[in-house]
């Protein structure tokens, strides 16, 4: 199931040994808050957040985030379940998605992230590659 | 051997929307960039400072290069849309070209007349800049003179109404009418932008119900090749407005007039939100919806 600890410690874990993602991201310095918004008609009970920690083409650590860390991060992006399922399974593109407003940019400068489509790519295909269950439901 | 004349056989449809567009352009393009009074310019470019003067040569020479650019680079579509049999579509676009011209005009007119410029500019065009101009651009108008394929037309469309005039034109002459308007200087400037802007809204308009019934003639695959194209060219293009502010921070530690990146970036993004989603909204129309029932009016 995506969005949960373990998942994030995962796709940490996969991103670092990413060595496409190592390049994309080279002189990438920021961590970022990714929220998928409450939807209690989908059993969505509470918002839920995960962390990534990422720098030069690694990332550092990747967990549930805490109250802090929305605070901190440099970026928070926020989007219903449907997006983010779009997302994972790789029907959308991350910068399209947050051009088009279907991933919205709650905190953190879209310019500095659009030269990092590649990286944006990349991590997505680390997630991916994690194979997780997505539910039918999310559409 | 040419088959029937579309004016003898059935007339021309006044309902279409391109015909429209040909009876706006008939009225509001027909301004003479050398009627343009200059000589207030003239006295405010000297009381500049080099960092204003700066920014103001390189964004005059972003436009007026880009728009050398796609006068250069339309009659391809143009020529496409005519064997097509798109009469309609063909004669609002010999406005287009026409004010394509004028605009190459007044902005040359400008750097001669005002900033009395005689060197070389193109230090100006940064490496996104080249990305769109001197490769994208080029490239997808001048593939239809081998591929007239609905894909091609789709992709030479996006990456000149929607890219190129719909994101980075219309983006700049905004961003730079409202700051030249605050600063209440250049007014010769401000009224050939005004002029211009008025211009490329129909030429966006055009772009827009050019892919819209490219999708609705040839369905989704053009919708997903909209998309795709979009992908690979958003990138540069909002690139372009980080290295105009970037090239300013490096020189003179601030950007000039109090330029706002995020301003810049954020209605780029919001122009491209209303362009895209007006285009997605083609899919579920019928082809007389787009012909005829102003489906291009509120972009």
């Amino acid at each position: 199931m995506i969005f949960t600890d373990s998942w994030a410690r995962q796709w940490a874990k996969k991103l670092s040994n990413n060595e496409a993602y190592r390049i994309a991201a080279s002189n990438w310095e920021g961590d970022i808050v990714l929220i998928m918004t409450k939807d209690s008609k989908l059993g969505i009970i509470e918002d839920l957040k995960v962390y990534l920690n990422l720098w030069h083409g690694k990332c550092l650590c990747g967990r549930v985030a805490i109250e802090k860390d929305e605070k901190d991060a440099k970026y928070v992006i926020v989007a219903p379940s449907r997006e983010w399922k779009n997302i994972f399974e790789g029907s959308l593109d991350p910068i399209m998605a947050l051009m088009r407003g279907k991933l919205i940019l709650k905190k953190g400068s879209l310019s500095s992230l659009l030269p990092y489509v590649s990286a944006a790519k990349e991590l997505v295909m680390s997630a991916i590659e994690l194979d997780t269950d997505l539910p039918e439901e999310w559409e | 051997m040419r088959q029937n004349f579309k004016t003898t056989s059935e007339g021309l449809n006044r309902k279409h929307v391109m015909l429209k567009l040909w009876e706006k352009a008939k009225k509001l393009g027909t301004w003479n960039p050398s009627e343009i009074d200059l000589n207030q310019d003239k006295i405010d470019w000297k009381k500049r400072s080099e960092s204003e003067q700066d920014l103001i040569t390189h964004v005059t020479t972003l436009f007026v290069s880009g728009e050398e650019a796609v006068t250069i680079d339309l009659l391809p579509m143009i020529n496409v849309i005519a064997n097509e049999g798109h009469l309609e579509e063909e004669i609002y676009l010999t406005s287009f070209l026409w004010e394509e011209a004028k605009h190459v005009d007044f902005f040359n007119r400008y750097l001669n007349e005002v900033m009395q410029n005689t060197g070389d500019l193109s230090r100006y065009h940064s490496e996104s800049y080249k990305i769109i101009f001197y490769k994208e651009l080029p490239d997808a108008m001048s593939r239809l003179i081998k591929d007239s394929s609905p894909m091609a037309l789709a992709e030479a469309a996006v990456t000149y109404n929607l890219v190129v005039e719909g994101i980075l034109a219309e983006t700049g002459y905004n961003g730079w009418f409202e700051i030249l308007q605050q600063a209440g200087i250049l007014s010769g400037m401000s009224k050939g932008i005004e002029l211009v802007q008025r211009d490329e809204s129909r030429h966006l308009r055009f772009g827009v119900y050019l892919i819209s019934r490219l999708i609705v003639e040839h369905g989704d695959l053009i919708w997903e090749a909209v998309q795709k194209r979009m992908e690979i060219l958003l990138p540069p293009a909002i690139n372009i407005i980080n290295e105009l502010f970037d090239y300013q921070k490096r020189l003179y530690g601030e950007v000039a007039f109090g330029l706002k990146r995020e301003d810049f970036v954020d209605y780029a993004v919001l122009q491209f939100q209303k362009r895209i989603d007006r285009i997605e909204k083609a899919r579920t129309k019928t082809i007389d919806e787009i012909l005829f029932k102003n489906f291009i009016d509120e972009i």
